[in-house]
């Protein structure tokens, strides 16, 4: 019982992070990214790799962070300076090429295959000793993000990120340029998702193309929502909260006899959308909520 | 000359997915330019047309035209059922509210439809007919029926769009929704039509789809990609342009294939958008309209 | 030292909308236009704040031609905007929608802020300060810590009056600063700018209502059509018969 409750927190721990990235992305700066689990799968992947390759566990993280913040360079320098509502798409389209790519190169990835023995730190510990340290280091790396983010916030950089966000042309008009402050932001919170991806990559110590599809980047959106677009706190709750769900299907299964396993997977992808489209139409101030600066 | 006819072979083909992937397009288009958000329940749309239509011929009808009517109707109710229970309740409040709302709406059809069909794939029962050889050019007579099928249905959208009052309305609100209802253009009358037409659209395609391919819970899908790389190519709003970069995507991905391998089809849509919008950040066929 | 306005043109979606504009605008004086509305006003504005390039003509700022410089680097030169439908940042207060206008903010770059060295700290109370006293000036104290999204359209006008005032301008364009505002108001808009002209800010002002603006501006120019009608102090200008023409005709008195 008390490993599966670590497990979970881990779990959590890891949506919590990605959520805080999101909420830097657009809570804070109304970047719409569609395509968190890009960055998410190039951390994954990144560290997965050196890895195995013989390299350090502490090379491949810091290798996430600065693989995943350097690929939203070329996606955010083209798709900045276009509308909004192109970023959505282009962002959509961006993870989708990522996972494509991880499932053609497979001299690389071992395409569909995937690559297994990711080895997981503190191995000298034992095995419920190794748990707990994993879930020190996760809930570790979301302090330093998070402090990261308020620090950052909290600064003239974050005061002109969030007049960006309120108006881009009066902004402009003032002698700043947002393109630049666009560009950094989304960089960072894509290194953020980096940080994610290694951390999971380790934990369930196997990639695979499959756990990289955009379902991935939507639960982070419905997390971000649950707890309050633009609150740091709200990344946390709202990342337990899509994971007791999540879980929470497991049982539903018990609810309904004859339903195969196959089945459960259509039942769950039913209950998310209808969650999704729930959440939008009762808690539009979750979605709209940008932060108010104090 | 057999090189030639290689490429002129897979452009034929390049032509029938372009089709696809431009109806899916103009289905985008229209919700986009007259509700104002990128509809990511499309695709699945067009899989429930797709399941419609192997519904019909699972009870033993052999017409294609029933198969295909069962399809749109059977994607005009989802539609109109999808606006009237919940996007109607979402106007004005913005791209991320409808676009999440679209996504959930998504998802639901697709668990609700794999639930019921399971995970196995369907085919349609095409009669095999000796292709068309035109100086070495071979041509389905399938293919023939489904170009005939789509320039119908195209045609159809436009002669709504620019020849019927409805139409005219739709194309004031995608003007100024502000200027239309303040000139008393009532917006339920206006979006059940719309929402009807898109399914109609998205049924023909996913028909189409499914006739040439497989059909399966994740095949509008996939779809989904590509279109919404035709409609930003079109210049997001134009629905000639989002019909004309569907093909033109279509038969680019298709002529690809022998360089760059199966895989790097879906991604190349992508790419083949990102160097465009480097060049010409408004799409192909787009009015200047960039971030100042 | 002045804003030269060169022989403008500018055509959009068929139609002219300035014609072959000439006018000279010094900076240390307050000068106004006035016109009926679509007279071109505010894209003549446009035009000389960065955001519309003109189809042919020139404008030329302290001696430099602003020919493809953007907003920005107008605004770096000394040369800033304000909107006739005010633009503040609405989830910003007050205080913070003056402060993120301060020019060359160190800590604007990503790791001075997670640094946040004594550069960083010094310049943030400076401009910190600097704001406050623009707040006390603007009689903007009691709605300091509000967010800008909650203030009336006179206080929207003077935050906006003020955030232009954070970049030190040489000269500033004021879009209809009475436009939306209570009657009320008008006074103490029309003292804070004067006031500041006479610390050396030179003010273009577009307005729509003649009155208040008459008692304003050392020159008065009338823009009709997309053309220039009249240009002279208020009184010379106000008593031509085409300007009478064009206001009865406009309704604007």
């Amino acid at each position: 019982m008390l490993s599966y409750l670590i497990a979970i927190l881990i779990v959590t721990g890891i949506y919590a992070l990605l959520t805080q990235a999101l909420n830097f992305h657009y809570g804070f700066m109304g970047l719409i990214n569609f395509g968190h689990v890009g960055f998410f799968a190039i951390g994954a992947y990144t560290s997965a790799l050196l890895t195995l390759s013989g390299h350090s566990i502490a090379l491949g993280f810091v290798a996430a962070i600065v693989l995943a913040a350097l690929s939203a360079c070329p996606l955010g320098l083209l798709a900045l300076r276009l509308r909004e509502d192109y970023l959505a798409i282009v962002t959509l389209g961006f993870a989708e090429i990522v996972r494509v790519v991880i499932v053609s190169e497979d001299w690389l990835t071992r395409g569909t295959q995937g690559l297994a023995n990711v080895p997981r730190p503190f191995a000298s510990l034992g095995a419920s000793g190794q748990e707990i340290a994993y879930l020190g280091l996760v809930v570790a790396c979301n302090v330093l993000a998070a402090a990261l983010i308020a620090r950052l916030a909290y600064s003239p950089f974050g005061r002109l990120i969030e007049a960006i966000r309120d108006d881009e042309t009066a902004i402009s008009t003032l002698g700043k340029y947002p393109a630049g402050a666009k560009l950094r932001v989304f960089m960072v919170g894509a290194g953020i998702a980096g940080l994610a991806g290694a951390l999971y990559a380790h934990y369930i110590t196997y990639v695979v193309p499959d756990q990289f599809v955009p379902l991935v980047t939507f639960y982070v959106w419905m997390a971000m929502i649950l707890g309050g677009v633009g609150s740091l706190p709200g990344s946390f709750i709202g990342a337990a909260i899509l994971v007791a769900l999540l879980e929470g299907t497991r049982f539903i299964r018990d609810l309904l006899p004859g339903v195969m396993e196959i089945q459960m997977a259509s039942v769950r992808i039913f209950l998310i959308g209808v969650g999704l489209v729930l959440f939008v139409l009762l808690r539009p101030q979750g979605v709209m909520g940008l932060r108010v600066r104090t | 000359m057999n090189g030639s006819l290689f490429y002129l072979n897979l452009v034929m083909n390049g032509l029938v997915q372009g089709l696809v992937i431009g109806l899916a397009a103009l289905a985008l288009t229209l919700v986009f330019a007259v509700a104002r958000f990128p509809n990511a329940a499309t695709g699945d749309l067009m899989t429930v047309g797709a399941y419609a239509g192997i519904g019909v011929q699972a009870l033993n009808v052999r017409s294609v035209i029933v198969q295909g009517a069962a399809a749109i109707l059977a994607c005009s109710v989802l539609a109109i059922g999808q606006y009237w229970f919940v996007l109607r309740y979402l106007r004005g409040r913005g791209l991320v509210s409808l676009l999440l709302a679209s996504i959930g709406l998504a998802l639901a059809t697709r668990g609700a439809l794999s639930f019921f069909v399971g995970q196995d794939q369907y085919l349609f029962n095409t009669p095999i007919m000796r292709p068309y050889v035109i100086a070495g050019l071979r041509v389905q007579v399938v293919d023939l029926w489904l170009a005939v099928a789509s320039l119908v249905c195209v045609t159809a959208t436009f002669a709504m769009l620019f020849l019927t009052p409805v139409g005219r309305r739709m194309r004031a609100i995608a003007d100024n929704a502000e200027l239309a209802r303040a000139s008393g253009i009532r917006m339920q009358r206006v979006m059940i039509p719309l929402w009807a037409a898109v399914g109609a659209i998205c049924g023909v395609a996913g028909m189409i789809l499914g006739i040439k391919t497989v059909v399966l819970p994740e095949a509008g899908w996939h779809i989904l990609l590509p279109a919404f790389a035709a409609m930003v190519l079109g210049g997001l709003g134009n629905p000639i342009g989002a019909v004309v970069a569907g093909i033109l995507l279509g038969v680019v991905q298709e002529l690809s294939t022998p360089f760059v391998g199966f895989t790097y089809k879906i991604a190349l849509s992508f790419i083949v958008l990102a160097v465009i919008l480097t060049v010409r950040p408004q799409g192909l066929f787009g009015s200047a309209e960039v971030v100042r | 030292m002045s804003l030269v306005i060169n022989a403008v043109s500018k055509t959009f979606g068929g139609s002219r909308i300035l014609h072959d504009v000439s006018l000279s605008v010094p900076t240390g004086a307050i000068t106004g236009m006035i016109g009926p509305n679509g007279a071109g006003k505010s894209s003549l504005f446009a035009v000389i704040g960065g955001t519309i390039e003109a189809d042919a003509g020139k404008v030329e700022f302290e001696g430099e031609d602003m020919l493809g410089r953007p907003p920005q680097a107008r605004a770096r030169l000394g040369l800033v905007r304000t909107f006739q439908v005010p633009r503040p940042f609405p989830h910003l207060t007050v205080r913070d929608n003056l402060a993120v206008a301060a020019p060359g903010q160190s800590g604007e770059g990503i790791f001075n802020a997670l640094l946040g060295g004594m550069r960083v700290r010094t310049q943030e109370q400076k401009i910190r300060e600097r704001a406050g006293e623009l707040i006390d000036f603007l009689k903007l104290t009691p709605v300091a810590d509000t967010p800008a999204g909650q203030l009336s359209g006179g206080q929207r006008k003077l935050l906006e009056l003020g955030r232009a005032m954070m970049i030190e301008p040489k000269l500033v364009l004021l879009d209809e600063p009475f436009a939306g505002v209570n009657p009320v108001l008008f006074g103490e808009i029309s003292d804070r700018i004067r006031e500041l002209n006479q610390s050396g800010i030179g003010f273009f002002i577009i307005e729509h209502n003649i009155r208040a603006l008459a008692r304003l501006v050392d020159a008065l120019h009338v823009l009709n059509h997309g053309a220039l009608l009249a240009s002279g102090t208020p009184d010379e200008v106000l008593s031509q018969p085409a300007v009478r023409d064009a206001y009865m005709g406009g309704g604007g008195v």
